[in-house]
C-alpha cells in the first residue's frame, strides 16, 4: 500500500523566502509593539499580524508534506501551495489572536486597584455568583471604559477617567454589569467577534457578527436586581456614553 | 511643547482655546498646584452650567494638547487623575506667541519678516 508519492520536504528558494519574509516581517511587527508608541488597535493589528506571519512558514512547509504525502499535485507548486497555506494561516492566527489578547491587556496595564472597597465589593459578588474572583486593573486612560475578559483567568478592566467621572453607586453598577459578563462566559466573544470584524482580513471575506444585545441586557439586569434600581446603571452608561 | 492648532480672530479678542479650556486652565493657574477632574468641577459649576463630563473631556483635550499634565494618584474613592499646568500663564502665552510669529514667518517669509522690523522700528521710534 502507497503512502505517498513522496513524504519529506523539499526546500526550494521560493519556499525559503517566503519564510524568511514571513519570519522577518513577524519579527518587525512585534518589535513594532513593543518599541513604538501606537493606539490600541493598531497594537492588537499587529500582533494579529505577527501571529499570522509567524504560522504561515509552518503551514507553507506542512502543507507542502501533505501534498505530497496524499500525491496531489499542489506539492512543489509554491503558488498553490501559498493559496492553501495563508487562509489555514489566518485562521490559526485569528484564533491564537483570541487567546493572547487578552494576555497583551493583562501584561500592559500591570496596575491593579489598591482601592479596598471595590476589591470587596467584587469579592462578595464573586462569591455570591460563584465564579472566581476576577482581577481588577486600572487603565491610565481618561476615556471612561470598562469591559471585562474570562479567559484563562478572569479580570476586569476600568480607566481612570472612568473612576473620576462615576459616583460609587455607579461605579458598583459597572462592577456588578461586568461580573455578570463573567458569569454568562460572553465577553471574551464579544471581544473576539469585535476584534474579527474590525481587524481581521477575514472580515473582508465574511461578516462576522455576534448580537450582544440580549447578553448586555442580562447584565443590565443582573445590576439592577442586585442594587434594586435601574438608577446607577442608567446615569452611569449615560455619563460613560456622553464622554466617549 | 505645547500644541497651537487653531486661533480665532474675533472682532475684539484672539482665542486660543475654547471658553471652557480658558476657563479650566485659568482655575489650574490660580490654584497653582494639581488639582482632581470633581475639585475643578466644584468651582467651575458655581460659574457657569456644565457637566462633571465636560470636564473631564476637556481636561483629556488639554492634556493631549501638552498644556496640561496628569498624574495616578490614589486617594480617597480609589485611583484618580491628578491635573496641573505645565506652564505659568506667561509661558503659555509666550509659547503661543512665538509658534504664530515662526508660522507666519515660515509661510510668508520676507514679506513677514518686513513687516515685523517696519512694526517694531515704528513702535521703537515712539
Amino acid at each position: 500500500m502507497a503512502i505517498g508519492c513522496f513524504v519529506g520536504f523539499v526546500v526550494d528558494i521560493d519556499k525559503v523566502a517566503l519564510a524568511v519574509i514571513s519570519l522577518s516581517l513577524a519579527a518587525f511587527f512585534l518589535l513594532a509593539v513593543k518599541n513604538f508608541k501606537l493606539s490600541t488597535k493598531t497594537k492588537i493589528g499587529l500582533i494579529y499580524g505577527h501571529l499570522i506571519l509567524l504560522f504561515f512558514p509552518f503551514v507553507l512547509f506542512t502543507t507542502d508534506f501533505a501534498c505530497g504525502a496524499m500525491c496531489m499535485s499542489c506539492q512543489n507548486n509554491t503558488l498553490a501551495l501559498v493559496s492553501y497555506s495563508l487562509p489555514t494561516a489566518l485562521v490559526l492566527g485569528t484564533i491564537a489572536g483570541f487567546a493572547v489578547i487578552p494576555a497583551f491587556y493583562t501584561f500592559s496595564n500591570k496596575r491593579q486597584t489598591r482601592n479596598r472597597e471595590i476589591i470587596e465589593f467584587v469579592r462578595k459578588y464573586s462569591s455570591l455568583l460563584n465564579i472566581r474572583m476576577p482581577k481588577i486593573y486600572i487603565m491610565d486612560k481618561a476615556k471612561p471604559i470598562a469591559f471585562s475578559f474570562k479567559s484563562f483567568r478572569s479580570a476586569i478592566f476600568v480607566s481612570v477617567g472612568m473612576l473620576d467621572i462615576l459616583g460609587k453607586k455607579e461605579i458598583q453598577a459597572v462592577l456588578l454589569h461586568e461580573l455578570a459578563h463573567i458569569k454568562q462566559r460572553s465577553s471574551m466573544l464579544k471581544f473576539s467577534s469585535f476584534m474579527m470584524n474590525v481587524l481581521s482580513p477575514l472580515s473582508l471575506l465574511t461578516r462576522f457578527h455576534h448580537d450582544t444585545s440580549r447578553e448586555e441586557g442580562e447584565a443590565d439586569r443582573f445590576a439592577i436586581r442586585t442594587q434594586r434600581t435601574s438608577k446607577y446603571i442608567n446615569s452611569a452608561k449615560r455619563k460613560l456614553s456622553e464622554a466617549n | 511643547m505645547v500644541k497651537v492648532d487653531c486661533i480665532r480672530f474675533n472682532e475684539n479678542s484672539v482665542d486660543v482655546l475654547s471658553p471652557l479650556e480658558n476657563d479650566v486652565l485659568k482655575i489650574l493657574w490660580k490654584k497653582g498646584e494639581g488639582m482632581r477632574v470633581r475639585d475643578l468641577y466644584q468651582i467651575l459649576k458655581k460659574k457657569r452650567k456644565v457637566a462633571l463630563t465636560s470636564v473631564a473631556v476637556i481636561l483629556d483635550r488639554l492634556h493631549e494638547k501638552k498644556i496640561v499634565a496628569r498624574k495616578i494618584e490614589f486617594g480617597l474613592g480609589g485611583e484618580h487623575y491628578i491635573y496641573f499646568s505645565r506652564c505659568s500663564k506667561s509661558d503659555f502665552e509666550h509659547t503661543v506667541v512665538e509658534k504664530t510669529v515662526n508660522r507666519l514667518i515660515d509661510k510668508f517669509g520676507p514679506v513677514a519678516v518686513t513687516y515685523f522690523n517696519e512694526r517694531f522700528s515704528k513702535r521703537g521710534k515712539k
